[in-house]
């Protein structure tokens, strides 16, 4: 192995599989210890006269300061009243880790200063300096937020380089997911940025007040259905500092007709160029085919993964990738309304997903579900699913008790066969309060060795829950997590693909710049490894296609790993 | 309602316009008549102010306006001969009807029950109006009137288990499901051998996922009503919800002997094939499908799939798009 650091952040001598028959796995709600007390401002509380209220925004998981431990980032929206001058309206948030299971609200130096509608969040060092940079989508102008490094002095901590950038935009667009992708494997990484729909306050219909503004004889807020749509954008990095848009010459602009939602940066047809698939709300979802000549085609239909088995169109919230039946080819997870169920597309290998959902054993839910994970909760070497949701309409539950506005979060043991079961009430209490909540993040806040979560809640603070997989008295599975850095690929190695080997069995994850609904993951690789105590051997494909091969790998510690430069 | 009769409708009104006014009304009524809708707009925009504003006349160009499907502009046209005329008159009777039909095609279900109660028991009041204002009521979670309503549209006593059973079926188009159970339940006590009470009740609870108690009651509905095309259908598709493909052949085999004009349980037995493997009885039966049924396209979105497990990538391109196209062409 060439160019490898270890960091060796604990070491459990002890490793044994916990109850075996069991799942092993709680999660505490450490929000208010943590530090993260502001709520995240979203629309009206109990009831929303228009859409821009209901879709909330995501969450993200990522370390600016690279100290090695994952800070916070938190989006927020806005009131249809506005906010007066006393009381300022609520921009973003960033909480850096300090280490010791808190968090340092930095927001007044962060330089964030971009109140309004904000949406998605994707993570990147788009300019390969070092550091993490981050991009937001909004209902209105998108901003591109440089990190300056500046961690150790004063000053801002942010810049708004958007303009700089190339990427001001003329009239009100309503920005949703947005990726940072290599689209071109030159080293650089370019930006993915969809629109959900064509919103103007002006001219939209209140509830009630239209076809598509009744949900079971109660009036709401009005869409998707009935707004025009939007296209999507493309930008090229320039490797400048700017970026161009090809949103025509790429073929992303062309793709028409669909609400599009969440993005995600996967190769899911193994030719190691990086395709993006869109979840698009009550429309066929997109999957963008990367061309390799710097255009995209929109494969979704053939590739069975624009609709459900029977064809029918879904509302594509939130996305999770991963590979949930060991085959070592990355599936997708996606999250629908209430009285839907999610869908799992089971990759082929083939070029081709199938419909597994019902296989896999989900099945239709009173829950609007949002963000999500294939995430392995219990590092026994199968990815979990974990989803929130939160319903759209808050007036509903006044009539309809089976469709309350907060919901619990719901949690899926994968039972290594191919099925999930539904573990949601197994896992400590914190898990089943009820939230109104939209994006959600997966990573290891706290350096334990077990995947935390992070989510965003409507009009509440966030919600940190710490997984006790791991505990102090409890050693757990044990696990392997790889920080990746690119020097001839993009810095951030977003779209790397890491391949494991315990025996036969073959562990695969890609990493991501956005999943789960509008937030990002901690970037470093977690994998759960069982009992094994080290991987036989591994594989790195970087972004720009060069594969590097790992020999023996110990367990239970983050490896950063960079890029050989030759 | 057609506009030709609607037209018709207006006839005697004529003897409230000024007679000067007569002839310039009669070319207006004509040209409704005749569905020339922007001529007689233009007509009534050359008259002056006076005449223009008078409650006929803007009775008249709301009726325009309406069977040009401007259901907005309608009412703000008819509102006033709503209320310049007097309860029971006919011009009221018709603007009434109008504002509820308008109300209603906007989604303004509160106002379209309003306007529809109006007319209720007057000859404007057809099952067309009936059905319109049962939906209403049931919208507005007026369950015991939107029963009442529907069985006086099906003629049948509206306290009558049939009753129940035809005002949870409307509750069910409406998305209702909820409010639904219990008006089946409510059928079921009064008659408990009463066709097709066990059949909704087996969908609704496998629309809430219960499918072994969906699966029960549609048993229970084939008992007693073993020529029941539908409920055979609906068992086979049921136990594909389990995953259960051998159990959900017979079924569907059963319900398209006993119907074979449906094309619903040809296309869940050709996905039943598919997902056992057997591609030439799912190619076959899809086919069949879609010959009775060429614009399913879930019917095109399995035969594709059929054909790609095949490896026959071109033959399950066209498929796809075809499903495609049919599918755009059905979104509103």
């Amino acid at each position: 192995m060439t160019s490898v650091t270890s960091l060796l952040i604990c070491s459990l001598l002890t490793a044994n599989l916990l109850h075996a028959n069991g799942f092993n796995v709680s999660f505490t709600d450490v929000t208010k210890e943590a530090g993260l007390v502001e709520p995240i401002v979203y629309g009206g509380i109990d009831k929303k006269r228009y859409i821009i209220e209901t879709n909330g925004c995501g969450v993200a998981f990522a370390d600016f300061d690279n100290d090695g431990w994952v800070d916070i980032l938190t989006l927020t929206g806005s009131r249809l009243e506005g906010f007066s001058a006393e009381k300022q309206a609520p921009t973003g948030k960033v909480y850096l880790n300090q280490r010791n299971g808190t968090f340092k609200d930095v927001t007044v130096q962060s330089g964030l200063n971009s109140p309004g509608w904000a949406s998605a969040v994707t993570v990147g060092d788009y300019d390969n300096d070092g550091w993490t940079d981050f991009f937001i989508t909004y209902w209105g102008q998108n901003h591109l937020y440089r990190n300056r490094g500046q961690w150790k002095t004063s000053g801002p901590l942010f810049e708004d380089v958007t303009d700089r950038a190339g990427l001001g935009q003329t009239g009100t667009r309503w920005g949703s997911g947005c990726v940072f992708v290599d689209a071109d494997r030159d080293g650089d990484l370019d930006l993915f940025v969809a629109n959900y729909l064509k919103f103007d306050l002006q001219t939209a219909p209140t509830p009630g007040k239209g076809p598509n503004c009744l949900w079971k004889g109660v009036p709401v807020n009005c869409g998707p259905r009935g707004f025009p749509t939007d296209t999507n954008l493309f930008f090229r990095n320039r490797g400048d500092g700017t970026f161009e848009d090809v949103s025509q010459a790429s073929g992303i602009g062309r793709v028409q007709g669909k609400f599009a939602m969440t993005a995600l940066v996967t190769d899911y047809n193994n030719d190691s160029w990086p395709d993006i698939y869109v979840a698009c709300d009550s429309t066929a979802c997109i999957l963008y085919r990367n061309n390799r000549d710097g255009t995209f085609t929109d494969v979704a239909l053939e590739a069975g993964a624009a609709y459900s088995e029977d064809g029918q169109s879904q509302a594509g919230m939130g996305i999770a990738t991963g590979d949930y039946d060991g085959d070592g080819l990355l599936d997708i997870f996606k999250t629908h309304f209430a009285d839907d169920l999610p869908v799992l597309y089971r990759n082929t290998g083939e070029g081709y997903f199938e419909d597994a959902s019902r296989a896999a054993g989900f099945d239709h839910t009173r829950y609007v579900q949002w963000g999500t994970g294939l995430a392995d909760l219990d590092n026994d070497t199968w990815p979990d699913v974990f989803t929130v949701a939160g319903n759209v309409y808050p007036e509903v539950e006044a009539r309809l008790k089976e469709y309350p506005h907060r919901n619990p979060r719901l949690v899926y043991r994968n039972l290594g066969n191919g099925k999930f079961q539904d573990v949601s009430n197994q896992v400590g209490p914190a898990v089943q309060l009820p939230h109104s909540s939209r994006g959600c993040a997966f990573g290891d806040y706290d350096n334990d060795g077990d995947l935390d979560v992070l989510t965003m809640n409507m009009n509440e603070p966030p919600q940190l829950l710490r997984n006790e997989h791991i505990a102090p008295t409890r050693p757990g599975n044990n696990w392997l997590a790889l920080q990746l850095v690119g020097t001839r690929s993009n810095r951030s190695a977003i779209g790397a693909r890491v391949r494991l080997w315990i025996g036969q069995r073959v562990l695969v994850q890609e990493l991501t710049s956005q999943a789960s609904y509008y937030s990002a993951n901690d970037p470093r690789l977690h994998f759960g490894l069982g009992s094994a105590t080290s991987v036989d051997r591994g594989e790195i494909r970087w972004p720009n296609g060069n594969v590097q091969i790992l020999q023996t790998l110990q367990a239970n510690q983050i490896l950063k790993i960079e890029e050989p430069r030759d | 309602m057609t506009p030709l009769l609607l037209v018709f409708l207006v006839v005697p009104l004529l003897t409230q316009a000024p007679p000067a006014d007569n002839a310039g009304i009669v070319q207006i009524q004509s040209l409704l008549q005749t569905g020339k809708h922007d001529e007689a707009l233009a007509e009534i925009a050359k008259l002056d102010d006076a005449t223009r504003n008078l409650p006929l006349l803007k009775h008249l160009a709301g009726l325009a306006l309406y069977q040009k499907g401007n259901y907005q502009q309608a009412i703000e046209h008819l509102t006033p001969s709503f209320e310049q005329t007097p309860k029971g008159a006919a011009q009221h009777l018709q603007a009434a009807h109008l504002l509820g039909m308008s109300h209603y095609f906007l989604g303004h279900m509160p106002e379209a029950l309003r306007f529809l109660a109006e007319i209720e028991a007057s000859s404007l009041d057809t099952s067309e109006t009936q059905y319109l204002r049962g939906v209403c009521q049931l919208q507005a979670q007026q369950v015991d009137e939107g029963r009442k309503t529907f069985a006086r549209m099906f003629s049948l006593p509206a306290d009558s288990a049939a009753a129940h059973l035809i005002n949870a079926q409307m509750m069910i188009r409406q998305q209702l499901e909820e409010f639904a159970v219990p008006e089946l339940e409510k059928a079921m006590a009064l008659d408990p051998e009463l066709p097709e009470v066990h059949f909704l009740l087996g969908e609704l609870a496998i629309y809430k996922s219960d499918i072994d108690r969906g699966v029960e009651l549609l048993k229970q509905e084939i008992a007693l009503n073993p020529n029941f095309a539908m409920a055979y259908y609906r068992l086979g598709e049921a136990y594909t919800r389990q995953l259960k493909w051998d159990e959900a052949v017979s079924p569907l085999q059963k319900s398209i002997w006993l119907n074979p004009f449906f094309s619903g349980p040809f296309i869940v037995l050709g996905k039943v094939y598919l997902k056992k493997g057997d591609l030439t009885n799912a190619e076959s039966i899809l086919k069949r499908a879609l010959a009775m049924d060429v614009n399913n396209y879930s019917g095109h979105h399995l035969l594709a799939q059929v054909y790609q497990k095949a490896g026959r990538q071109d033959e399950a391109r066209k498929e796809f798009q075809a499903a495609e196209r049919l599918r755009s062409d059905s979104q509103p």
